[in-house]
């Protein structure tokens, strides 16, 4: 298991490096650069920052200076904000953006399956149907068209829940972020798991576990959960890669001050070292969660240790 | 001993048709039988004309104010059946054009990508060996990244160009696609009917195109359909955000970002654009549901 | 007769599917008596599984069932599902044909049992772990003690059958019903499975129905036979009833469908005397390869599925080879036409080396050698009609006929192999399994081809219509005087169509004779248990048969030593040695081995 997990580790390396290098390359090739504002600078001061941001090197050089940079935890500056490096700009914004994922994630995964699994145990009864509808929506209602109604009904109509913002990061604040970040996981994972737990639900050794009198109970927890919840496990990589995508958005539209909205800022103001940066750390974010998840799928799965 | 059993119990289909049903057509007839399929099919289709005829049967254009009508909620008798906006301009006209880009660009995206999938999965399951280790490990690797921030960093790097959206999405979107067609081919081709074709002497490109190819239109009409939805929900997503359509061009994320600001004061410069992109995600879905049910029921 | 432990009367099963209500069971009636064993037999789709899955609940959602079953006097379709819960398991027990999806993936095998034994006898986990250890020995499944701990997927198909007998015969039940137990598993393993069965019958007196397709089965393990078609029990009666006086017409048909490994007929199936005629086909020493997945950078291991195999095929001739799942038979089959290449020896085709052809000239060599598959719908291009498959070796090979022409010479093919020329414009998934196999027989014919490789030809197929397509094939090879090279696994079908057959073991090849010395006169150990080994459908000759057993397969099939599995004495001096064939008789050849044990 550990040997396993070693390599899983050991196999992301060479994936981060190949990412690192493709944004790298794709932001320097770029026509027009972070001084092209519209005021034209004077060739002297472009000179400056140019030979200040190691702009004037050949590109390799730069790329070097730059992966060596990385390695060291430095992300370099940013190129708008004078004030401080793109790491520390990460890291002031990161609490905001954890506890937001980590919250929805939690919220959706355990939703998600308890949804799925009363949907298989109850296929084709009202629950059943009712837990079909909100799938459907959850799929197809984008989160930035949630947020707002949410806004409007629970914030501004009904005034129970503050409408954005951190305020004194007590959990009232939390309340619509998560559920916005979480709805279309939550739809997801319980269609996954409902369609999963039928299936398994279905299968060979269930019933061999039947013809053994075990009862229903004994069955599902012990037999048929573990195979079921792998479909799921396997999503949950990919998952936490949309919701970090996703808080994207959320930040933005409850003006929360994660690194989302860093990001946004950075983009649309062309600060090249914070987009590569957050870049960067989104995908560290989202290849350690994808190790996790396989080690996971491992301990689910004695198959896939052994191969 | 000879045929006697034979002829009663396997010849019985022979009195019943002349002509057979390939699996494409029983798979077809699954689907028409599928009635909310069918539903959403036409919804589809509705919607499709409308964006792409409606502005011709409307008296306002997209991008020109009505000097008389700011602000104006739906009425009839002003003809601006969905009201205006803040400048004046017939949301009718502006949600029609708008639903004409997402499904341009979810048409055009598609097609990006069921051409590179394709292409890379084809080549990589029928080749085998390091090649195809080597290209499924890319696949993997690109799996692992942030995609929508890449769709984002290209939109900032190479300027905010319709085109380029197109090919940045699709270029991104083939993936699965890719990994759907491997596996498929892989299968085929270990199937005992490629064999045969080989023991017959078929020449090895013709087994490609007579015997792979054609197996392969199931999995990827299921996945392109799945795919076009997701490709309207991303563009909506970018253009939200400020990354996609610009203005005056709009899409329908773009109304939606617009009318979400106001919802207090002009709700429907919201919920008309919402309406419109929840029903096409929703009829694509259902489509792309029953296409997979009516395909996926080939094995019985 | 004391009171039967279980009766079944009147008994319905419908399923209500998208096609409407499917009667799988028709109003069936048997008992069942303790310490017996009851046979019911039947080809697929017969409703002879659904009739015992009723009596343990385990149909399918959309079946309804009525009339009665009474275990001991207790209604088993009355009992809620506490009650009936406390029976199975414990009572009445269930094995599967299938035992890889038949066990949970996720748990090691002990866990599995001794939840049994927790839920029905309350018992602790130490104890019950013990027993569950006990059990396995009693099973014959070496190191119990590690095996416990190991998840179905490491262990072989017998073993997980038999840890599934462990499994079902925790509680002494007084009932076990078996459902096709040794259909997935070889000859050799399933003969133990089956030895195991019978002495868990006589020891403690645990009733068994047994569910099966195979006659052979039947007669070594039944004292009472209930013969089942379309959901009805065509007839009912002991043993010899059914075998020795059938009433009923299906049952005399099964009965003189099952190919029989004791009668194989004295005569030449081909009537050709293969020692004159010429060669068509001669391989010498052929090796093919497969590489294994390498670890890290280091290059993958050559797994040798063919070992040095040398044989020779004659004009018009039918060459039998035999071998159990894992001999490389297929392989060989497909390196004979070239389907794969080989990494040593040669192959030499109406005196022309084979495998250094090039592509144009395979081209031509292959209209004379052809091949039918196993599965006769994954044979087939699902999305092309039949007419279409079984013209494309045609427009491979004369290019010149016109579409007519073409289509004429389908027709006329169609015709000859027995199929119906309306069915020119199906596709294959509108077929039944014998037809596409007569389909796969009419593309391998139409090109009139010197030789047809049927690999496992039969094998998928019920028996009638096995029956029917190997009457097919002799007719064909009568009429155009085709060589077959016959594969598959069951040695009463090749004792039936081989003029010479060729045994295979791990890759090489332990014995060749022609057909009669073959079966009457085996000489390698590994023949012997084979062929004793093989079902016969006729109870008194099952009754007293000897059964041979040879030291068991400890070596993986990776180590070169498991060649050595019938010469241990090679192990320590040479343990890379390789027996070599002697020629005992005139065309009786066979690999060197150690004297037999008895």
């Amino acid at each position: 298991m550990l040997a396993y997990a070693l390599k899983r580790l050991l196999s992301t390396i060479p994936v981060l490096w190949i990412a690192i290098t493709a944004c790298f390359f794709i932001l320097r090739l770029a026509p027009g650069g972070p001084f092209d504002g519209e005021r034209p600078l004077p060739q002297a001061i472009k000179d400056n920052l140019a030979a200040h941001y190691n702009l004037d090197k050949p590109l390799i050089e730069q790329y070097l200076i730059y992966i060596g940079n990385v390695l060291k935890g430095d992300l370099g500056p940013s190129f708008i904000n004078q004030d401080f490096n793109v790491a520390e700009q990460l890291l002031s914004g990161l609490p905001y953006t954890l506890t937001l994922g980590t919250s929805a994630f939690v919220f959706a995964v355990l939703a998600g399956i308890l949804a799925g699994i009363a949907g298989a145990l109850y296929k084709n009864s009202l629950p059943d149907y009712l837990l079909g509808l909100f799938i459907l929506l959850g799929l197809v209602v984008p989160n930035f068209l949630v947020a707002p109604i949410l806004q409007l009904v629970f914030g501004l109509q009904l005034d129970w829940l503050p409408v954005g913002g951190w305020g004194d990061g007590s959990i009232a604040f939390l309340v619509l972020p998560v559920v916005v970040l979480a709805l279309p996981h939550i739809a997801r994972i319980s269609r996954l798991m409902r369609g999963a737990l039928i299936e398994v639900l279905n299968s060979n050794y269930i019933r061999t576990a039947r013809s053994k009198g075990l009862s229903r109970t004994r069955i599902v927890v012990r037999h048929a959960l573990k195979p079921a919840l792998m479909p799921v496990v396997s999503y949950l990589g990919p998952a936490a890669g949309f919701l970090l995508t996703g808080s994207v958005i959320v930040e933005t539209i409850f003006g929360l001050p994660g690194i989302g909205r860093y990001f946004i800022n950075a983009a649309l103001n062309r600060d090249y070292g914070m987009v590569l940066g957050t870049v960067i750390f989104y995908m560290v974010l989202i290849v350690v969660l994808n190790l996790i998840v396989d080690i996971l799928y491992a301990w689910l799965d004695p198959r896939v240790r052994t191969q | 001993m000879s045929n006697a059993l034979d002829s009663n119990t396997e010849n019985e289909l022979n009195g019943e048709l002349s002509t057979g049903r390939s699996l494409t057509e029983a798979a077809l007839a699954r689907f028409r039988a599928n009635k909310g399929a069918m539903a959403a099919l036409f919804i589809l289709i509705f919607l499709i004309l409308a964006a792409f005829l409606g502005p011709y049967a409307l008296p306002f254009n997209y991008e020109d104010p009505d000097w008389n009508a700011f602000k104006s909620p739906p009425s009839i008798e002003t003809g601006h059946y969905f009201g205006t906006d803040q400048n004046g301009r017939d949301l009718l006209a502006r949600t029609l054009y708008g639903t004409r880009v997402s499904l341009i660009v979810a048409l055009v995206a598609t097609l990006v990508s069921i051409f590179i999938g394709v292409s890379f999965g084809a080549v990589a399951g029928y080749f085998g060996g390091r090649l195809d280790q080597a290209m499924m490990r890319f696949v993997d690797v690109m799996y692992a990244l942030p995609y929508i921030l890449f769709v984002i960093l290209l939109m900032v790097v190479f300027g905010r160009n319709v085109y380029l959206l197109f090919a940045a999405i699709g270029a991104l979107e083939w993936l699965t696609m890719a990994r759907i067609v491997r596996g498929q081919t892989l299968s085929i081709k270990h199937r005992e009917f490629i064999e045969a074709a080989v023991a017959a002497g078929v020449k090895p490109i013709t087994i490609v195109f007579r015997h792979i190819v054609p197996n392969l239109v199931g999995p990827v009409v299921i996945y392109a359909a799945l795919t076009i939805p997701e490709i309207i929900a991303t563009e909506s997503f970018l253009s939200y955000l400020g990354f996609g359509v610009q203005e005056p061009l709009t899409s329908l994320g773009t109304l939606i970002a617009d009318g979400a600001d106001v919802l207090e004061v002009l709700p429907w410069l919201l919920w008309f654009p919402a309406a419109i992109l929840v029903a096409l995600l929703l009829s694509l879905l259902f489509i792309g549901d029953g296409l997979r049910d009516a395909f996926d029921a080939r094995e019985h | 007769m004391t009171n039967p432990i279980l009766t079944i009367e009147d008994l319905t099963v419908t399923f209500k599917t998208q096609e409407g209500l499917v009667n799988a069971v028709n109003g069936i009636s048997c008992e069942l008596y303790a310490g017996e064993c009851l046979g019911i037999v039947g080809e697929s789709g017969s409703g002879k599984s659904q009739t015992f899955l009723a009596a343990m609940s385990l149909l399918a959602k959309n079946a309804t069932v009525s009339g009665a079953i009474h275990y001991k006097g207790t209604s088993l379709l009355n009992l809620n599902r506490q009650e009936r819960n406390h029976l199975l398991g414990d009572r009445l027990s269930m094995i599967f044909q299938d035992p890889l999806t038949s066990l949970t993936p996720h748990m090691k095998v002990g866990e599995q049992m001794q939840e049994v034994l927790s839920v029905h006898q309350n018992m602790g986990e130490k104890e019950a772990q013990q027993l569950c250890e006990q059990w396995l020995y009693r099973v014959r499944i070496p190191d119990a003690k590690q095996r416990i701990n190991q998840y179905p997927h490491e262990l072989s198909g017998g073993m997980r059958q038999r840890v599934m007998i462990a499994m079902a015969m925790l509680c002494k039940p007084d009932i076990l019903i078996a459902d096709e137990p040794s259909t997935a598993l070889d000859v050799t393993v399933q003969a133990d499975i089956l030895d195991l069965m019978t002495e868990f019958r006589t020891e403690l007196g645990t009733a068994i129905v047994l569910i099966t397709h195979d006659m052979g089965v039947v007669a070594r393990m039944c004292q009472r036979i209930a013969v089942m078609q379309s959901g009805y029990f065509v007839e009912q009666g002991t043993a010899d009833e059914i075998f020795y006086q059938p009433q009923n017409d299906y049952t005399k048909m099964l009965l003189a469908a099952v190919p029989r490994l004791n009668a194989a007929s004295p005569t030449p199936k081909s009537g050709i005397d293969t020692s004159k005629q010429e060669a068509l086909l001669d391989a010498r020493h052929v090796v093919t390869e497969y590489k294994l997945p390498g670890k890290w950078l280091k290059p993958g291991k050559a797994f040798r599925a063919v070992n040095q195999v040398s044989l020779t095929v004659h004009k018009g001739e039918t060459l039998g080879i035999v071998g159990e799942s894992g001999s490389g038979k297929s392989t060989l089959a497909r390196s004979l036409i070239r389907l794969i290449g080989i990494a040593d020896g040669q192959i030499t085709w109406l005196g022309k080396d084979l495998h250094s052809l090039d592509a144009q000239q395979l081209r031509i060599a292959r209209s004379d050698m052809q091949i039918v598959f196993q599965d006769p719908l994954a044979s087939l291009d699902p999305s092309r009609t039949i007419g279409y498959s079984i013209t494309e070796p045609l427009g491979v090979h004369q290019p010149s006929l016109t579409a007519a022409d073409k289509r004429q010479r389908v027709m006329d093919m169609m015709n000859s192999v027995g199929l119906d020329s309306s069915l020119y414009t199906r596709y294959p998934h509108e077929l039944s399994g014998g037809q596409n196999q007569r389909v796969g027989i009419a593309r391998a014919m139409i090109i009139n081809p010197k030789l047809v490789i049927c690999d496992e030809a039969v094998s998928a197929l019920d028996v009638s219509i096995q029956a029917q397509i190997m009457e097919l094939l002799k007719d064909l090879q009568r009429r155009t005087g085709v060589a077959i090279v016959f594969i598959s696994h069951d040695l009463s079908v090749v004792s039936h169509l081989a003029d010479r057959v060729l045994v295979m073991y791990r890759g090489a090849v332990v014995e060749l004779a022609d057909s009669i010395a073959l079966f009457h006169n085996a000489r390698h150990p590994y023949t012997q248990q084979l062929i004793a080994a093989v079902p016969i459908p006729d109870p008194k000759i099952e009754s007293q048969r000897q059964r041979i057993k040879v030291n068991e397969a400890t070596v993986s099939a990776l180590n070169p030593a498991s060649q050595l599995r019938f010469m241990p004495s090679k192990l320590d001096t040479d343990p890379n040695y390789m027996p070599k064939l002697i020629e005992v008789s005139a065309g009786h050849w066979v690999a060197e081995h150690d004297e037999l044990k008895q």
